[in-house]
């Protein structure tokens, strides 16, 4: 009876790490092949963010050269590899990697209350192969950068570029790392909560990272499998794809997009998670309806292994099939829909501060609705028969990517930073990376949908066939190109504002935001041992108007005197 | 020991009690973890294998033909089932004499569970060896066709992993013999077995696909 | 630690049912706009498909629209009645509400029949495209796609050409294939995609509704030149394009006549 009061009886308790190793001591050990999931996060964030300039330069470049019908400064030789690396960086070296290596190591363990992740040294070794393939990838532009988008789309990549290799090669590894990083926090999420931490009383950040990691370690194996088999039909000739040895090109776009859908949900349920985590602390409100923001983000996760071929729906998929894909499709607007709703519906009645992380909360309920809209107008098959392959669908991505994806990462930033280094950022700054961030961006992105409605195809070096369609299309270009300029500088306000806090931030203390959630009872930035001893968990955490549903937390204010490597011998147990 | 014991937990919610030897709960914690990590390993292995039997189905689909046609015109002849079927018998008595290696080290029956984890081995290098000749001796080649795409592609996989396996069973072994295992605490045997069965199975579907359909 | 006490609040809050009632009154003028709107002033609507298509989309613009200004507007006046004031204590907290089963059914169920509509008016038009051609009197087109321009074979005509003309009026069966890699033909004006792919037909049926020349475009990234692969399509009067088939025919003899047999591939 006294057991089923905090759960207890459910959980296995984490006496694995209930043992603290003492921190190790040489500078390569402690900050370079780390084990400890905080450095490892910070290194995420470090590795990805740098990847972000790049992409986001590369951009820059695309944008530039649509000043012009004719092109302004690229060879389409040239501008094919940039949009290409672009693509593929911002998906594989940014997105993803910051979502779940970032944010998902530094804070899911802290908020489950656990010492670690569940094989730290696996986790180290995803960290590592990160750069490794990042440099890979980069490295092609040595031997000739590949052209095909991407997708890489058969039979053409098969043709492609030497650079090609590298990036099937760079592709596959960083597979490999997110698919055990997926399994380590899966086991991690499963088997190391704090005890009482059921499954309803875990938060939302840790439940988006649960349904991301399921997806990793499922998806992700079938972009490999692609991956192998697109390298070796390139190298030793074996046929695949290419239909003039017996392959089948649709047959790359099944394997490609069964894994590159769920990967969209894999970019987007960490924002979602994010999202949940800012939007209470906020608006000091309990986040409105928490089981169906839970469980709609594993039905998400699970519907979208079924929705891929909504890519497909021009390539000569059987028209029989397009149907189901279509119904699937839309019915995933559902539990996304359910999850906008509930965050709407904790603003109402909220005491709602505006700190830059809300704000940029704020702004991701915006443009990922519209941007989750226009999927919605990608999803029925004869609308998508005109808007396939169009600036439509390049509007359609970065709303939910940048939009998304990258607002939650942003938010997550200002959200978590204190937590991370212990100080503040700068208010002020935050929120002019904000507004500029949020005005550069839709000024970019916005006029895209009419320009693909009206014709701009994607992939595009030049467009001077689009150009003579519609009169406006320079105009257009020139006004997402200028916008995107604003978009870019304002990025550079969030590196000032992290410099900044470095040197004159204000020391952030436990919690500067009053949050609720385990990561938020510890120091910042926590120390190494995180806790010294294991939480109790007792309730769910939003609940603003009770108290905090945690014991055993009296004694963390003062570390640990001295490291320890005491045997796993002391007990969990209370002893009456 | 006091760790949980907080007051507060105690004036709120009763006393937790929790009873058990520290170390064997620690290890089973330990295992616990392990365990899960390695069943999701092997989920995530079973998706590989599913991608590219996916893309035998969907390639042997989109022809009339199967076995197809050769540039030549020529229809490519079909595997030999009759040796399959013997280098199949191969494997899975090799999942049969290691599940009896396990079931030996549970009932601390050292030498029966070396010569049974040996017979494995053995066995496992006779299903490589096995496999070796069958790609000498067949008249099609990786790079010819769909089929020998998809077959190479899909036995060499398995193969490999046969091949790994053969060095994780030898590894364990050694470990074994070095008394890094007891009675009571055998992960890595038992990680050992899973994979190995596991082997075995995709191998099931492997001889189905390409032997029987 | 101190309790605070959380807020009561009975009804909405100040000024929901206003800002309710002028989003429903910018949607009702936002749907009449789009419904009455002829998209074909924006983009030729040179197909029948296309009006079916435009159809669809003017559904999709007006719901699309109702979500994003509800969606937009709500969010946009929450955070203006609900901001935390100067006046307020530190620890202030908001209306403890976590739940409110009536509202979240109506949330997964409106939305749900949206969708439903939506889909089923997407089947129906997915239908006219697929079936609503009468594919047997039909004048059969090839169109061959390749690095870096279209061709097309008509029926009576014994070299592809490289431009397209079509009677207007007269149903389309188009059938669609690629000699090298993934192109994708495009006729914006039409609302008409498909994927080229090497080894694969895929058909398109339409029939052409307006007078005018439009252009091709390729949609799927095929080499360098993809940004430059486009081509042109022609709808004429069926005399005009009984003249140019003939004219097409004339000059492909002409050009056959005088070279040898050995010239040719
Ligand atoms: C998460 C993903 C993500 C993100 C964040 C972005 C961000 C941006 N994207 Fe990208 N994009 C993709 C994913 C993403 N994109 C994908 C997957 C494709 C498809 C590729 C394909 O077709 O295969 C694509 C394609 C794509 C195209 C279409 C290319 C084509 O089809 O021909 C365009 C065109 O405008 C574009 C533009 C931009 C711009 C302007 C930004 C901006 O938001 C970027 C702004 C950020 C920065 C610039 C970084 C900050 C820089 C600094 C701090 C340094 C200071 C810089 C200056 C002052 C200039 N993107
Ligand atoms: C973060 C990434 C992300 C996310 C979350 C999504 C979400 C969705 N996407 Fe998107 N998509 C991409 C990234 C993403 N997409 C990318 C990168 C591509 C291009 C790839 C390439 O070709 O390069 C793409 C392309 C793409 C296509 C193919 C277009 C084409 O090439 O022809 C389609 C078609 O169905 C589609 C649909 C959808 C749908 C229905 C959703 C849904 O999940 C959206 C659900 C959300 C909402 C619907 C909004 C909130 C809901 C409400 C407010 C409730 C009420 C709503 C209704 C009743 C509609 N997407
Ligand atoms: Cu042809 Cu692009
Ligand atoms: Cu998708």
């Amino acid at each position: 009876m006294a057991v089923s009061a905090i759960g207890y009886g459910q959980q296995t308790f984490d006496q694995e790490h209930d043992h603290i190793h003492p921190e190790p001591d040489s500078f390569i050990r402690k900050y370079v092949f780390s084990i400890d999931h905080k450095i490892i996060g910070f290194q995420y964030m470090i590795t990805g963010f740098l990847f972000f300039v790049i992409a986001g330069l590369l951009a820059e470049v695309i944008r530039i050269q649509l000043l012009t019908p004719a092109g302004a400064i690229l060879k389409p030789e040239v501008y094919n590899g940039v949009y290409t690396l672009h693509g593929t960086a911002m998906v594989w070296m940014v997105i993803i990697p910051l979502v779940t290596g970032g944010f998902g190591n530094f804070v899911m363990p802290l908020q489950i209350g656990a010492r670690d992740v569940a094989f730290p040294w696996l986790n180290m070794v995803s960290f590592w192969i990160f750069p490794v393939s990042g440099m890979l990838l980069f490295a092609s532009v040595l031997v000739g950068a590949p052209d095909a988008g991407w997708t890489e789309y058969a039979p053409i990549s098969v043709q492609g570029p030497p650079g090609t290799n590298l990036w099937c090669a760079a592709i596959f590894l960083i597979g490999i790392s997110s698919t055990m990083t997926g399994l380590n926090f899966m086991v991690t999420i499963a088997k190391m909560r704090a005890p009482g931490m059921t499954w309803t009383r875990m938060p939302l950040f840790t439940w988006a990272t649960f349904a991301t990691a399921l997806i990793n370690m499922v998806a992700t194996v079938a972009l490999s499998a692609a991956l192998a088999a697109l390298f070796i039909e390139r190298v030793f000739g074996v046929p695949f794809f290419d239909p003039a040895h017996g392959g089948s090109p649709i047959l790359w776009q099944h394997m490609f997009w069964f894994y590159s859908h769920p990967a969209v949900y894999i970019m987007i349920l960490p924002a979602f998670g994010i999202i949940s985590e800012v939007l209470p602390t906020f608006a000091r409100k309990p986040i409105f309806g928490y089981k169906m923001i839970a469980f709609s983000s594993l039905s998400i996760a699970i519907l979208g292994f079924a929705v891929w071929a909504h890519h497909m729906f021009t390539s000569g998929l059987a028209p029989w099939l397009q149907l189901p894909f279509m119904l699937i499709t839309m019915v995933i607007g559902i539990p996304t829909g359910i999850k906008i709703f509930s965050w709407m519906a904790t603003l109402w009645g909220g005491k709602i501060h505006f700190s830059p992380a809300m704000l940029f909360a704020v702004g991701f309920l915006l443009t990922f609705s519209f941007g989750g809209v226009t999927g919605v107008f990608l999803a029925s098959v004869p609308a998508d028969l005109h808007e396939h392959g169009t600036y439509f669908v390049v509007a359609h991505f970065h709303y939910v990517l940048f939009g998304g994806s990258v607002f939650g990462i942003f938010s997550g930033m200002y959200y978590w930073w204190p937590k991370m280094t212990g100080r503040l950022m700068n208010e002020a700054l935050g929120k002019w990376h904000f507004w500029t961030t949020f005005i550069g961006f839709n000024g970019t992105f916005l006029p895209m949908h009419w320009l693909g409605l009206y014709g701009m195809p994607r992939r595009y070096a030049s467009y001077p066939a689009f150009a003579a369609l519609y009169p406006q299309a320079q105009f257009w270009n020139d006004v997402a190109s200028g916008f995107s300029f604003l978009m870019a500088s304002s990025t550079l306000l969030f590196f000032a504002n992290m410099l900044w806090s470095f040197k004159y931030g204000k020391p952030a203390g436990k919690n500067p935001w009053g949050a609720r959630t385990l990561e938020w009872m510890i120091a910042s930035p926590p120390p190494y041992y995180n806790f010294k001893h294991i939480p109790a968990v007792l309730d769910n955490p939003y609940y603003f108007d009770k108290p905090l549903p945690y014991r055993n937390l009296e004694d963390e204010d003062t570390p640990l005197e001295k490291p320890v490597d005491k045997p796993a011998s002391h007990r969990t147990g209370a002893h009456a | 020991m006091a760790v949980l014991s907080t007051s507060a937990l105690n004036a709120n919610h009763g006393v937790i009690e929790v009873r058990y030897d520290d170390v064997d709960r620690a290890y089973s914690v330990q295992r616990d973890l392990r365990l899960l990590g390695f069943a999701l390993f092997l989920l995530s292995d079973i998706v590989l294998f599913s991608m590219f039997i996916f893309a035998y189905l969907y390639l042997r689909n989109s022809v009339p033909l199967w076995p197809p046609v050769n540039s030549l015109g020529h229809q490519l002849p079909r595997f030999d089932l009759a040796f399959a079927t013997m280098n199949s018998v191969v494997l899975f008595g090799s999942g049969v004499t290691m599940h009896f290696a396990l079931e030996a080290w549970k009932r601390v029956e050292r030498s029966a569970f070396f010569a049974w984890l040996f017979a494995t081995i053995v066995l496992g290098v006779c299903f490589l060896l096995g496999q070796a000749y069958e790609y000498h001796s067949i008249a099609i080649t990786w790079a010819g066709s769909t089929m020998g795409a998809t077959f190479f592609t899909l036995t060499g996989m398995h193969g490999l992993h046969v091949f790994v396996g053969v060095v994780y069973l030898a590894i364990l072994g050694i470990q074994a013999s070095r008394g890094v295992y007891t009675p009571a605490k055998y992960f890595g045997l038992t990680a050992g077995t899973l994979y190995w069965h596991f082997v075995d199975v995709i191998w099931v579907a492997l001889f189905f696909l390409f032997y029987l359909m | 630690m101190a309790q605070v006490v959380a807020p009561q609040q009975k009804g909405m809050g100040p000024g929901f049912w206003t800002v309710t009632l002028i989003m429903t009154a910018i949607n009702i003028i936002w749907g009449f706009f789009v419904t009455n709107l002829d998209f074909g002033t924006l983009i030729p609507e040179a197909s029948d498909r296309a009006v079916d298509i435009d159809n669809l989309f003017k559904f999709m613009a007006v719901f699309g629209g109702a979500i994003t200004v509800y969606v937009t507007g709500y969010i946009v006046y929450f955070c203006i009645v609900w901001r935390r004031r100067a006046t307020d204590p530190p620890d202030a907290i908001g209306i403890q509400i976590h739940d409110a089963p009536a509202l979240e059914i109506w949330w997964t169920i409106i939305p749900a029949i949206l969708l439903a509509v939506l889909s089923w008016l997407s089947v129906k038009v997915w239908a006219q495209i697929q079936f609503g051609t009468a594919t047997a009197t039909a004048l059969s087109t090839e169109v061959i796609a390749h690095q870096f321009a279209y061709s097309f074979r008509y029926p009576g005509l014994a070299d592809p050409v490289d431009e397209m003309h079509l009677p207007i009026g007269k149903p389309v069966h188009l059938i669609v294939t690629s000699t090298d890699v993934i192109h994708s033909f495009w006729v914006p004006d039409m609302r008409l995609k498909a994927d080229t792919v090497p080894g694969i037909t895929q058909y398109l049926n339409f029939t052409p509704t307006r007078l005018g020349t439009y252009t091709i475009e390729c949609t799927e990234f095929c080499g360098l030149a993809h940004s430059q692969m486009s081509g042109k399509l022609v709808v004429e009067s069926p005399e005009q394009f009984q003249t140019w088939l003939d004219r097409q025919k004339l000059a492909q003899s002409k050009a056959a006549a005088p070279s040898n047999p050995g010239e040719k591939k």
